[in-house]
């Protein structure tokens, strides 16, 4: 796939082809917030924050638009700042801080942004509060394999959860993914030295045959040995434990 | 299901289909057979027949319980994940169990500048039941629906599929109290 | 059961043993069966007639049919009768045997049964006699008044699927040039030019192609494409099979709104009919066209009428639009070249194919060819379809046709474009209905809703209205529409109960304008149009309803009362007897009187009143 040339706020870029607009700016130095995105999902453009302004080759106008899910083109001229662009990411914020007032990553935007006064009251009774509804968790848990949360309903009415409105998620493995993935940090997640709790579940931790602490749950684990695209060996250790075998093989007489 | 798995797909369907009756309410239809012969009417098992599938699933069983969605997911070869996010997505569809009679009342653009909102509100107010839900002994579900394409007669009801055109509040007020006492309508 | 038709020639002999098969004095009544009119009692007038008719031993010289929506609603139940030309409306069951005895058998008029035109006084016989049918050209609609729908040889006698034949003959590229000679425009209301898109999926690299129908007509109050669907499913089918060929597509799908049932029905019946006569199906009338296709259901969702949520639904996914920087002709269902045509637009295709592009072109204006049908609905005197030209004006439709705000009360807006489009004040009725003119005034033609309002109206709460069905059909995908449009709506809410103020309105403003800018599909974009028209030319409304907390229309309920006016008042007690809260008291033959604490507005008591004594302020 041959590069593609574009500006990206009057500095020349050059992107993979097939990359977004996103991706290509941050990856050349210009942070565009962007919440509802992560690299290894396909982009669903839902937080609505990662707007740019952006004129194609031979076109006069320029338009508004999200820059996770536009792909690069040869002749692109971006802009991922100015004050129309301000204006609208800022409402797009206030609306997001309606449903997670308190979220570190928001109040961090809203600094950057100058919003100092919230223009809505706090969103009440949702089902999973400071849920932001952008569906990482969702698409992380699918491109895995397990599919275990769905997108529930649709509009306001929309909640992210198990299927069939399940105390527990019958899909789920443990394997805390979504928690990492979510940008609100809404996802309760309790460990123990032996256990596992989240979305109704409680998961019986694999523990390092080595140094005995708690690597991942013994569902993922089963999970990954059914599928025999990974190998087989080397679950038994947690990560620490193996690089000290590993330097021990490696410093033994006989090497 | 990864390949290699010393548990196969329709195992694993089996214990979800089973966890799932379980998990039903006491009244719900756990008889498999009429969701089998319906998914059968779809020899291609194709995804692109879900929706379709779930209108005739509904039709028989009167909602969409549990079992029934997890055995399409397997028939199709889905999640119960995307089956679940697609029968939540449409208005269409209901996953809890529905009442007897059906009220609608069509507030559509021309029946509501012809007043239908004032007739939402006098049924909620008859039955107890919020508009999209059902009564909690199961006898009456309250609905709205966005035109049905006979506007000259609005602002209109319909009750257990026959039309009432030209309602007032007043008419429509008399006919649910008559519907409920004695499962008749005018 | 007839076989299946191996070429055009067999075809046209069908027709012709059909057309021998008729005898040539025999009436029909056509009873429209359409949707209004079937819920208003016709389907018993029909089976009333047949039935009377047997008894007469009639049946020889005369048939009475089923068929689809005529486009008079107001006056249904609706008869015409063929070749006479004479419209009954209101027809009863009582009114049956009189109307065969004396109409049919004897040839005189029950004149009761006529419509009367509200400004000449004068009886109006025949259907181009009234007044609603006047301005109207019914290129698409008129055989609905003849077709018995749930027959094909009914539409073949007619001469149905010539067009095909034709077509046939011409070939794919004939066709195409024929279809953006003709300056067809999508009838869903985007207004697309058809030719092109047609060719944009014909050039497409792909061996699979397809063909959709987007029968979901979601806007509230238009139901034009229900009335084609159930009155002459074939012409629907035809044009399909038309642009596959033209496009190289091997299949299609027909995707019906659920809410529509008798649609489906007969579109799913129509589909079968074709296959058996060899119409759809492998090497169609002998020819290299092999193409079929298959009925889908919607589910309820009125973001499926956008394209990309329509084909979502289609592969059995939630119904969430997706950005298009590559066209659905390219890469649409499935990821393959994909043309979606409105019911209307595909409707049109075979008068194309069979009168020609000049012909099309010289109906209508410059940019805007043929005809359009509008549903007519709302404060309106005569409900109904409305079909045509383009550029005929608001004004001609809705008092031409219409007949004005009925009830002597006076017009104030015609709303039009559907959820998307916006309202139109009396100053504007002059202008001509197409695809640009309205635009440039804050609204749109749209898909053929036009809904009438009078001076009973509040014109927030229309758009409160209008925000109300748009939150709750937004698929949620976009944080600007999905909790946009819930504080939009929320908001108006204020308004409308006497909470807002001067700041209310511009914050409506200002989130309306986030909302348009930056939600990803046509549903968030244009969802501000009806809140920014009624701003525009309404906005005194939304001053009263802040500044002086007071609904000029009086429909707000927080901001009017109920009240009895001594001067009319004669005590009959109905509306205290009514009244759900006891709220009225009064001995009889007595002035009544509301108590306002206990009183909810329900308006019941104003509804029961023969004496006209309820006043609201």
């Amino acid at each position: 796939m041959v590069d593609v040339e574009l500006i990206i706020d009057d500095a020349q870029v050059t992107a993979a082809a097939g990359a977004s607009v996103l991706d290509a700016a941050r990856r050349a130095g210009v942070d565009i917030p962007a919440l509802c995105h992560h690299e290894a999902v396909p982009a669903i453009a839902s937080c609505r924050l990662c707007l740019m302004e952006v004129r194609r080759p031979g076109r006069d106008w320029v338009q508004l638009t999200t820059s996770c899910d536009y792909p690069v083109s040869a002749g692109l001229v971006v802009v991922t700042d100015s004050p129309h662009i301000r204006k609208h990411r800022a409402m797009n914020l206030q609306l997001l801080l309606r449903r997670a007032p308190d979220a570190p990553v928001l109040q961090r935007l809203a600094a950057q942004l100058g919003v100092t006064e919230p223009l809505f009251a706090p969103v009440t009774g949702e089902p999973l509060q400071d849920c932001i509804l952008c569906e990482l968790c969702v698409r992380v848990c699918s491109a895995l394999g397990y599919d275990a949360l769905a997108a529930i309903g649709r509009g306001d009415h929309k909640h992210i959860g198990p299927p069939f409105g399940q105390a527990a998620a019958m899909d789920c493995v443990g394997c805390g993914s979504c928690v990492e993935a979510c940008p609100t940090d809404c996802i309760a997640m309790k460990n123990t030295a032996t256990t596992r709790t989240i979305w109704g579940r409680t998961f019986e931790l694999l523990a390092c045959e080595r140094c005995g602490r708690p690597i991942t749950t013994e569902a993922l684990a089963a999970a990954m040995a059914a599928d025999k695209e990974l190998p087989a060996k080397g679950r038994e250790l947690c990560d620490v434990c193996k690089r000290r075998v590993l330097s021990e093989q490696l410093a033994s007489p006989g090497r | 299901m990864k390949e290699g798995s010393n548990v196969s797909d329709t195992e694993v369907a089996d214990a979800r289909r089973v966890a799932a009756m379980e998990r039903c309410p006491s009244d719900a239809p756990l008889d498999s057979s009429a969701t089998r012969t319906i998914l059968e009417r779809y020899p291609r098992r194709d995804p692109g027949d879900l929706v379709n599938i779930l209108h005739d699933l509904q039709a028989e069983l009167r909602y969409l319980p549990e079992p029934a969605l997890q055995e399409t997911a397997s028939y199709l070869g889905l999640s119960p994940t995307q089956v679940y996010g697609v029968a939540t997505f449409y208005h269409g569809f209901h996953t809890e169990p529905r009442g007897e009679h059906t009220c609608t009342v069509c507030v559509g653009t021309a029946c509501h500048v012809r007043g239908a909102a004032r007739l939402l509100e006098q049924l909620e107010r008859d039955t107890g039941v919020a508009s999209g839900g059902t009564a909690a002994d199961l006898s009456l579900n309250i609905e709205e629906v966005s035109c049905v394409g006979a506007c000259a007669i609005g602002p209109l009801v319909i009750v257990d599929g026959d039309t009432h055109g030209h309602m007032t509040p007043d008419s429509l007020s008399r006919m649910v109290t008559k519907l409920l006492d004695t499962g008749e309508q005018e | 059961m007839t076989a299946r038709l191996a070429d055009a020639g067999a075809l046209t002999r069908h027709r012709e043993a059909l057309a021998a098969g008729l005898s040539p004095s025999r009436g029909v009544i056509a009873v429209c069966v359409g949707t209004g009119c079937r819920a208003n009692g016709a389907l018993k007038v029909c089976e009333a007639l047949r039935a009377e008719v047997e008894a007469r031993g009639a049946a020889r010289e005369v048939e009475a049919r089923a068929t689809g929506c005529q486009g008079f609603c107001q006056g249904g139940p609706l008869l015409l009768l063929v070749p006479e030309g004479v419209v009954y409306q209101h027809v009863r069951v009582a009114d049956v045997p009189e109307i065969v005895e004396k109409t049919l058998l004897g040839g005189e008029l029950v004149e009761r049964l006529l419509f009367v035109d509200p400004v000449t006084d004068l009886q109006c016989r025949k259907e181009e006699e009234l007044p609603f049918y006047r301005p109207q050209q019914r290129v698409l609609l008129g055989a609905s008044g003849l077709l018995d729908p749930t027959s094909i040889d009914s539409y073949i006698a007619l001469g149905g699927y010539s067009a095909l034949a034709r077509a046939l003959e011409m070939g794919p590229e004939a066709v195409l040039e024929e279809v953006k000679r003709s300056g067809l425009r999508g009838r869903g209301g985007a207004g697309f030019p058809t030719g092109r898109k047609w060719e944009a999926c014909r050039k497409a690299e792909g061996e699979l192609k397809y063909v959709v129908c987007n029968a979901d007509e979601g806007d509230p109050g238009a139901f034009m494409d229900d009335a084609l669907l159930e009155g002459n499913p074939h012409s629907v089918l035809e044009g399909m099979i038309i642009g596959a060929l033209a496009m190289g597509a091997c299949e299609g799908h027909v995707y019906v709104r659920q809410e529509y049932p008798v649609a489906v029905e007969r579109i799913t019946r129509a589909v079968s009919q074709a296959r058996e006569l060899g119409l759809l199906g492998e090497a169609i009338l002998g020819s290299e066209l092999s193409f079929d296709l298959r009925v889908s259901r919607g589910g309820g969702a009125f973001v499926c009428g956008e394209a990309s949520a329509m084909m979502a639904s289609l592969e059995g996914r939630r119904g969430v639009p997706r950005r298009r920087l590559i066209h659905l002709s390219e890469r649409g269902l499935w990821g393959r070249p994909t043309n979606l045509n409105n019911v209307e637009t595909w409707a049109n295709v075979p008068h194309i194919v069979l009168k020609g592009a000049d012909w099309f072109a010289s109906i209508g204006t410059e940019g805007s060819s043929g005809t359009k049908i509008f549903s007519l609905v709302g404060k309106v005197a005569n409900t109904g379809l409305v079909e045509v030209p383009m550029g005929t004006t608001l004004r001609e439709i809705v008092f031409g046709a219409g007949g004005g705000v009925p009830d002597g009360k006076a017009f104030k807006a015609v709303q039009t474009g559907g959820p998307s489009g916006g309202c139109l004040p009396a100053d504007k009725l002059d202008l001509p209905v197409d695809f640009d003119t309205l635009e440039a005034e804050g609204s749109m033609m749209g898909s053929g809703g036009m809904i009438v309002m009078d001076e009973d109206t509040c014109m927030v709460d229309v758009a409160k209205y209008f925000l109300r069905f748009l939150a709750s059909e937004s698929c949620g995908n976009c944080t600007s529409c999905r909790d946009g449009l819930a504080l939009l709506h929320d908001l108006l809410g204020d308004i409308t109960e006497g909470r807002g103020t001067r700041a209310t309105i511009a914050l409506v403003e200002e989130l309306a304008d986030t909302v348009e800018a930056t939600s990803l599909c046509a549903l968030g974009t244009s969802a501000v149009n009806p809140v920014r028209s009624t701003l525009r030319y309404f906005r005194d409304e939304y001053l009263a309803h802040v500044d002086e907390k007071r609904c000029p229309a009086g429909v707000c309920k927080a901001l009017i009362s109920f009240s009895i006016d001594a001067e009319r008042c004669n005590g009959c007690t109905l509306c205290a007897v009514r009244c759900p809260q006891d709220a009225v008291a009064g001995e009889k033959k007595q002035l009544h009187s509301i108590d306002q604490e206990l009183c909810i507005k329900c308006g019941i008591c104003k509804d029961v009143c023969n004496r006209d004594a309820v006043l609201v302020q």
